[in-house]
């Protein structure tokens, strides 16, 4: 739960640690915060929902799915997520630093810069798990893509489904018309995913087969 | 009548009472038996009781004069059959997820030169680790939890044992990562030896920080931190930020140096010390230990 904050703690401190800034690429630090790192906390906080649960068998038994109950999970992570991110959105919208980043995208349509890269890498997480069953696997699945995608920027944006999938298109995008169609296409992969997780758990008896090995 | 057999036996008995024991005995098999017994015991053929202090002074004496058996090959077996066993608690899924991500920054590195080897490599190997050694230690929940309790191989060594594995796995991954590039020319002007040198620091320091929060605060909050810690060496000291105290401040750490390797080693035996001790928050439902 530390982890949202943190990330955005980390975009701030990034931002005040530059030395003589302008006001355009400290405003792009700060959303860069919200797109970059908030995700990647996000999505690891959902890499380690799968795997560890000490009442494992107690939730095999029960009458709810366990599906559902890591469904439930997931949903509180992002939900703590967003709440995160809404209120820092506020805050840099209310001080101005919102609109000093040129490719903003306004106040409403603008919080897809974070909500759509965290619902895609969020969805990647679980569902690695869900593959794995192992959230330090998971957590390394998710921190290579994010990082491929930091280093390899120019390389994954130079074709058009390189840049429908780039996770940073609001603080690094090189084509900033594909900006919807970047955002739409991740909003859809991370349901996807998390689609894929969910028929995958279908089978919970998988989850408790390899402790027996 | 029983009470006063041994006093007959030992013909310790006033004669009255000698008397009516005898006749006493005359019809009762029960207590002839038993005289039998008492008589035996106190008998002055019988070999006496050794004594305590030279029994005692004996063994010891013994024990001193005799050479010991020699143990460095159990002990090399035992440490191999430890290092089978737990090898096989390691869920598969961690040694092929961090071949893999390593396979992959190789690849990138291979098809891309646009990100330097060094930094790839310095970035990815340390996750890499510091991930596995987050994942590996699951104390209450590893599968093996009640025979690990249950055995007298001390805890800590097991935790040596396992982290050993993990991490030198790692080690030769990122090894043989460095291999391949310096030897297919990707990585520049640098040699095997620079490339070590970018990865080794970071990866020990990321890994020791990995396993001290893992043995206080659970694998999943160590894999949070490590992801953090990790994240702010991506963006302060690359992505976002390239400049400025707090930017060298962080690269600076991120490379391999005298101490970051003494902090690193610091860590890690805080860590091992650590793990021998009841986490925080442990319930016990019978006892207070």
């Amino acid at each position: 739960m530390l982890g949202p904050p943190l990330a955005v703690a980390l975009g701030v401190a990034a931002a005040l640690a530059f030395p003589e800034p302008s006001d355009t690429t400290r405003a792009r630090i700060l959303l860069g915060g919200l797109e970059m790192a908030v995700p990647l906390a996000a999505a690891v906080a959902c890499a380690t929902l799968i795997g560890q649960d000490p009442a494992r068998e107690v939730q095999l038994s029960a009458f709810t799915p366990y599906r559902i109950t890591l469904l439930r999970r997931m949903t509180v992570v992002l939900a703590w997520t967003a709440s995160v991110a809404l209120l820092t959105a506020a805050v840099l919208i209310l001080t101005g630093w919102w609109e000093r980043w040129p490719q903003n995208h306004g106040a409403l349509a603008g919080q897809l810069t974070w909500l759509a890269p965290t619902l895609a890498l969020s969805g990647l997480g679980f569902a690695a798990g869900a593959v794995l069953r192992s959230p330090a696997a998971a957590g390394a699945i998710v921190t290579t893509v994010w990082a491929v995608q930091q280093f390899f920027g120019d390389a994954v944006q130079a074709h058009q489904p390189g840049r429908l999938l780039y996770l940073f298109a609001t603080t690094r995008g090189v084509v900033p018309g594909d900006w919807t169609a970047n955002r739409l296409t991740l909003l859809g992969t991370g349901a996807a995913l998390i689609a894929l997780a969910l028929v995958l758990l279908g089978r919970p008896e998988r989850l408790i087969s390899e402790e027996d090995e | 009548m029983k009470d006063l057999l041994p006093a007959y036996a030992a013909g310790s008995l006033p004669d009255a009472d000698r008397e009516r024991v005898r006749l006493h005995l005359a019809d009762c098999a029960r207590c002839r038996a038993d005289l039998a017994s008492w008589q035996a015991l106190a008998s002055p053929h019988r070999e006496p009781p050794p004594d305590p202090a030279a029994l005692i002074r004996g063994v010891l004496t013994r024990s001193a004069l005799t050479p010991p058996e020699k143990s460095p090959p159990r002990r090399l077996r035992h440490l191999a059959g430890l290092m089978l066993a737990e090898a096989r608690l390691i869920r598969m899924a961690v040694p092929i997820a961090s071949a893999l991500v390593m396979a992959l920054g190789v690849g990138l590195v291979l098809w891309q030169a646009t990100a330097g080897a060094e930094l790839v490599l310095a970035l990815v190997a340390p996750i890499v680790a510091a991930a596995g050694v987050a994942g590996t230690y699951r104390s209450g929940h590893d599968p093996a939890a009640e025979v690990v309790a249950a055995t007298p191989t001390s805890g800590r060594l097991l935790l040596l044992v396992r982290i050993a594995l993990v991490f030198g796995y790692d080690l030769a991954l990122a090894v043989a990562a460095s291999a391949a590039l310096a030897a297919t020319g990707a990585a520049g002007t640098a040699s095997m030896n620079t490339l070590v040198t970018a990865w080794l620091g970071p990866m020990v320091l990321l890994s020791s920080i990995s396993l001290l929060i893992a043995v206080r605060f659970g694998p999943d909050v160590a894999l949070g931190a490590a992801v953090g810690l990790w994240a702010v060496r991506v963006l302060v000291g690359g992505v976002l930020v390239r400049d400025g105290r707090l930017a060298r401040f962080v690269v600076e750490v991120w490379t391999t140096n005298a101490p970051v390797l003494a902090v690193s080693a610091a860590l890690t035996t805080v860590a091992f010390i650590l793990a021998g001790r009841e986490p925080p928050g442990v319930r016990h439902a019978t006892h207070p230990m």
